[in-house]
């Protein structure tokens, strides 16, 4: 086995550890409340990869509107989570209001003590209605 | 494609070698996750997008009739009444928008404030208002189905690359070190028994 080989093979497995480091770039920094964003000029949040991400105003009310009294509970974005384990197209939700903001999007059940679990189609229609107030994290366990 | 990779046939290697099988397939599993993922918003992307240029081939009609038909009542001095009836003009902010780890720009619109005038004027300046926004809404999904077209590109031969070269490859290797030793313990057990007789021949 040469040394080009082994340089290249190292560097691969480098590369695959990179590829699953920096998945979740995207992620914030901090999440912030909606009554906070709604209380900003411009809505914003930081991510963890140093850049901002704005916030559509025209969510932010929607959201307001669909939780009234509990909206400054709600932490912004919400986070989905893609669970390896889970198997593929499966998302949960784990975060109260949060839960309770996507069942209703979705007109599903859910219980408080459980996370709340959506499949594909489900996402691809919260996407579609929160697009900037939505996050998905990629969990490889 | 699969070839195998040069490794030296040791134990260490093979353990080596699979902990690297088994990090790429779950790289390959996310990857292959954002990508449906990405090509969903893409695609969710484009439709929106279509939607938006009809509604604003629609309006801009209305809106250019609403304008000739004020010009044509007040006079050219309209847009200077228009003017000075803004208190504060609307805003356009330019940020950055994080589609599941793809940077796109961004851009909304900060309604200003203005006095009211007279309805029709009023209904102009609402539509107008309408239209531009709509305008920036459909150059923000323009701009982000671009980011995200060559973003699902980049995704798209990362994933075949682990799916077609990289897995395969390793596969091919762990499989072939796995028979070598196979091959060598068998070699093994064959050269003890021939040493097992020959000493019983001696004793014998």
């Amino acid at each position: 086995m040469g040394l080009r080989d082994t340089y290249f093979e190292d560097l691969v497995t480098r590369v695959l550890t990179r590829e699953l480091r920096i998945i979740n770039r995207h992620l914030p920094y901090k999440r912030v409340s909606l009554c906070d964003l709604e209380k900003m000029d411009i809505p914003y949040i930081i991510l963890r990869d140093g850049t901002t991400h704005l916030i559509d105003p025209r969510e932010l009310e929607y959201l307001s509107n669909l939780l009234g009294g509990e909206k400054c509970k709600l932490l912004l974005p919400i986070i989905i989570e893609a669970r390896e384990s889970l198997g593929e197209g499966t998302y949960i939700v784990r975060d109260r209001v949060a839960k309770r903001v996507i069942a209703e999007i979705l007109e599903l059940e859910y219980e408080e003590e459980k996370p709340l679990i959506i499949y594909r189609p489900h996402l691809y229609k919260i996407r579609e209605i929160l697009s900037t107030t939505t996050t998905i994290i990629f969990s490889p366990t | 494609m699969s070839s195998l990779i040069r490794v030296r046939p040791t134990k260490i290697e093979l353990i080596r070698l699979k902990r690297r099988r088994e990090l790429a397939r779950k790289v390959y599993r996310i990857l292959r996750e954002r990508l449906t993922i990405l090509v969903n918003e893409f695609m969710t992307r484009i439709r929106r997008a279509y939607r938006i240029r009809r509604e604003i081939n629609r309006d801009i009609l209305d809106v250019y009739n609403e304008a000739a038909y004020l010009l044509g009542l007040y006079g050219s001095s309209i847009y200077d009444y228009y003017d000075s009836s803004t208190v504060e003009g609307s805003k356009l902010v330019i940020g950055f928008e994080n589609i599941m780890g793809v940077k796109s720009y961004t851009a909304m619109m900060k309604k200003g404030r203005f006095i009211d005038t007279y309805p029709e004027l009023n209904e102009f300046r609402e539509h107008s208002i309408t239209l531009i926004s709509r305008i920036i809404e459909l150059g923000r999904i323009e701009q982000s189905i671009k980011t995200l077209g060559v973003e699902i590109n980049k995704t798209k031969r990362r994933v075949n690359a682990l799916e077609y070269i990289f897995i395969p490859r390793l596969t091919a290797t762990i499989k072939y070190l796995q028979m070598k030793f196979e091959e060598r313990e068998r070699e093994e057990k064959a050269r003890l028994k021939r040493v097992k007789s020959m000493l019983e021949k001696h004793r014998g």
